[in-house]
């Protein structure tokens, strides 16, 4: 079963007369369980796409179904609701809240949907453990390495069990052994919960460990590969 | 978690929270100093224009208000006074009564207005003790008189001298009767100065053939700075009522000198204006700095809501995060605020320079104003003090809320 379906998708903006055609008619489907790399060169479409199938944004055209239901049909209002229940999300760098703790962080999204201080507490901490952090529950961002941020944005992205991960370049600004730590944190997670991760980058490096690369070329799907195994 | 996150981003920019809140602090102080002098001023002018002019509550004849005429008076006098000291709620009741005669000293005469007033019960009203220019107020031996400072000038009497007064008295006949002058006095109404004379209430009632009455009974209540329609006031009328019966009018002050309550009206709303443009121009502080805060955290309350925060949750962010800023002020706020009205109340403020007294609407007032703490007021002001501090969070407050997350994120953090 597909988590997420796009149709023909188009995104357009205009700026002043003339009108960059970010996407230009898209067709994806993303099955449960998969591990997809979103391939391409900068100013490709990558960020866009994803922004769009994460409901953060509103295509020109077409269709985009996630986790069953139809965001282009979708308020505003709903579309962060379901970002709150069924999403992850893992942005390039940067995307902490700085007050909080590593727990606090991870423990954020669940605060969001109302779940019980000692719960979440419990679940956080379990979280951190499994993405390798354990003893540096109650260290801030500031006191973390760039690498420790990035799990800890992954730790917030799967702690509430979401339908989907999405991560824009979460490794453009680590460096490559840490980078690709991070990829395999990912692929573990995939492997051993069963988490649907998407994620965009330019690195050909991180390409390799993925077992389906999808590449966009100027708005457009150009290749779509699936490797064995 | 909210709290604790709005608590923590305060302090990202301490310097700039602790000079927002300074001024917050400091705006506050100010406003609770002002008020402090502001209800000194009104608990003066309260004893003066209301304690020592109209009393709280005045008792007389129907007509005599409008018409002042001699023979509309409260009779039985001693047997209602004597009623009306007992009842529950009176601090204090003195008779008065009033006359015109002619005053005449061996050189000059005047036409004055004659006060019969009981000498140790007025005195609780007006300390005319205090007010003695010359000699002593009214023993309460038969024959004594007191005159204002200015009638005594005219008249050109010295101490222990005579004057004779002679009027219509109220039975029609002629009544004349000599007086020793034993004092002057300056009462603090200029008006009183220059034709006033004070005389033992039952010398006037000789003089006038008005045997064991007066003109009015004057009432002070508990309370002890009764606003319009006090409900202490009222509710000494209304034993009063009880006491006296239904033949006599009795009066509160404000309906018996309706001007008077005006301006002490205005007054309040005065402390009221002056309160909110202080804290308006402390929130245009508070208004920068949250703006600030909000723009500086574009990219994160931009992940905020990607994550799923909804808007209203943000806006709750910021808005608490100017009450805690607020919160924070008014602790230190109370603390100076509450040392201002100490020294306001022990040294009080001298508002002349020579130190003479002052008059405002032909009534003298001391030069010294002290202050006057009042709790509901600085629970007032704090109070107001948080409404605008979170008012002016409101906008910074809906900016962060209608952030979208996708251009918010495309900022640099
Ligand atoms: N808000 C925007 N306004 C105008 N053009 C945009 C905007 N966002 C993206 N674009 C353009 O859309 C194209 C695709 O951008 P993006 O999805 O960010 O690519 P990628 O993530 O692959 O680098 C680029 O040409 C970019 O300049
Ligand atoms: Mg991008």
């Amino acid at each position: 079963m597909s988590i997420v379906s796009v149709r023909n998708l188009r995104r357009e903006y205009t700026q002043g007369a003339f009108t960059v055609h970010a996407l230009r008619g898209v067709d994806l489907d993303i099955a449960a369980g998969e591990f997809t790399a979103l391939m391409g060169p900068s100013g490709s479409g990558k960020t866009t796409l994803l922004n769009l199938i994460g409901g953060l944004d509103e295509p020109t055209a077409g269709e985009i179904t996630v986790d069953g239901q139809d965001l282009s049909r979708m308020k505003a209002g709903d579309r962060s609701e379901l970002r709150l229940r069924r999403l992850g999300f893992v942005f390039q760098s940067y995307n902490l809240i700085p007050v909080l703790s590593a727990v606090e962080n991870t423990e954020f999204v669940l605060m969001l949907r109302g779940e019980s201080a000692a719960n979440r507490r419990q679940r956080a901490m379990e979280t951190l453990a499994a993405v390798g952090l354990k003893g540096m529950e109650h260290r801030r961002p500031s006191e973390l390495s760039g690498g420790q941020q990035q799990r800890v944005a992954v730790a917030r992205a799967i702690a509430g069990e979401p339908a989907l991960v999405l991560a824009d370049e979460p490794t453009a600004n680590l460096d490559s052994t840490t980078g690709h730590e991070l990829i395999e944190l990912m692929q573990r997670l995939n492997r051993e919960r069963g988490l649907t991760f998407v994620f965009a980058t330019h690195d050909p490096k991180v390409m390799e460990a993925a077992r389906r690369v999808v590449r966009l070329e100027d708005g457009q799907i150009a290749s779509d590969e699936r490797k064995g195994s | 978690m909210l709290i604790a996150m709005a608590w923590r981003n305060l302090w990202r920019h301490g310097r700039r929270t602790f000079i927002t809140a300074s001024a917050l602090a400091v705006s506050l102080a100010f406003v609770m100093a002002m008020l402090c002098f502001m209800d000194g001023m009104f608990r003066k002018m309260s004893e003066i224009m209301v304690d020592q002019a109209t009393g709280h509550l005045q008792i007389a004849h129907p007509n005599y208000a409008r018409a002042r005429t001699l023979a509309d008076t409260v009779p039985d006098l001693e047997q209602r006074l004597q009623t009306i000291l007992a009842q529950p709620g009176t601090r204090a009741a003195t008779p008065r009564m009033y006359g015109f005669a002619l005053l005449g000293s061996e050189e000059e005469t005047q036409g004055v207005q004659l006060q019969g007033v009981d000498p140790q019960r007025e005195g609780i009203f007006i300390p005319f003790q205090d007010r003695m220019v010359e000699g002593r107020w009214l023993s309460g031996q038969p024959r004594e008189i007191v005159l204002g400072e200015g009638l005594s000038r005219k008249l050109r009497v010295k101490l222990g001298e005579e004057v004779v007064a002679v009027t219509q008295a109220s039975d029609g006949s002629l009544g004349n009767e000599l007086y020793e002058v034993v004092g002057v006095l300056s009462s603090g109404s200029a008006m009183m100065d220059k034709s006033g004379a004070w005389l033992a209430l039952g010398d006037l009632q000789e003089l006038l053939v008005l045997p064991d009455q007066a003109h009015e009974l004057v009432l002070l209540s508990t309370s002890l700075e009764p606003r319009q329609g006090d409900p202490v006031v009222l509710a000494l009328a209304e034993a009063s009522r009880a006491s006296v019966g239904e033949e006599l009018a009795i009066r509160p002050w404000w309906e018996v000198s309706p001007a008077t309550a005006t301006m002490m009206g205005t007054s309040d709303s005065t402390a009221w204006i002056s309160m909110v443009i202080i804290f308006a121009v402390a929130g245009l502080g508070v208004l920068n700095t949250m703006l600030m805060s909000v723009f500086e955290r574009t990219r994160e309350l931009g992940v905020m809501g990607a994550l799923g925060t909804r808007p209203a949750r943000l806006v709750r962010l910021v808005l608490w995060e100017s009450l805690l800023l607020g919160l924070l002020a008014s602790g230190g706020g109370v603390v100076l605020g509450l040392f201002l009205d100490w020294l306001l109340i022990t040294y009080g403020l001298n508002m002349t320079a020579d130190g003479e007294r002052m008059s405002s609407m032909g009534v003298l007032f001391d030069p010294i104003v002290y202050g006057v703490v009042k709790v509901d007021r600085i629970i007032t002001s704090v109070a107001l003090m948080l409404v605008i501090a979170v008012l002016a969070a409101i906008w910074p407050a809906v900016r962060a809320a209608r952030l979208r997350p996708v251009e918010s994120m495309r900022v640099d953090a």
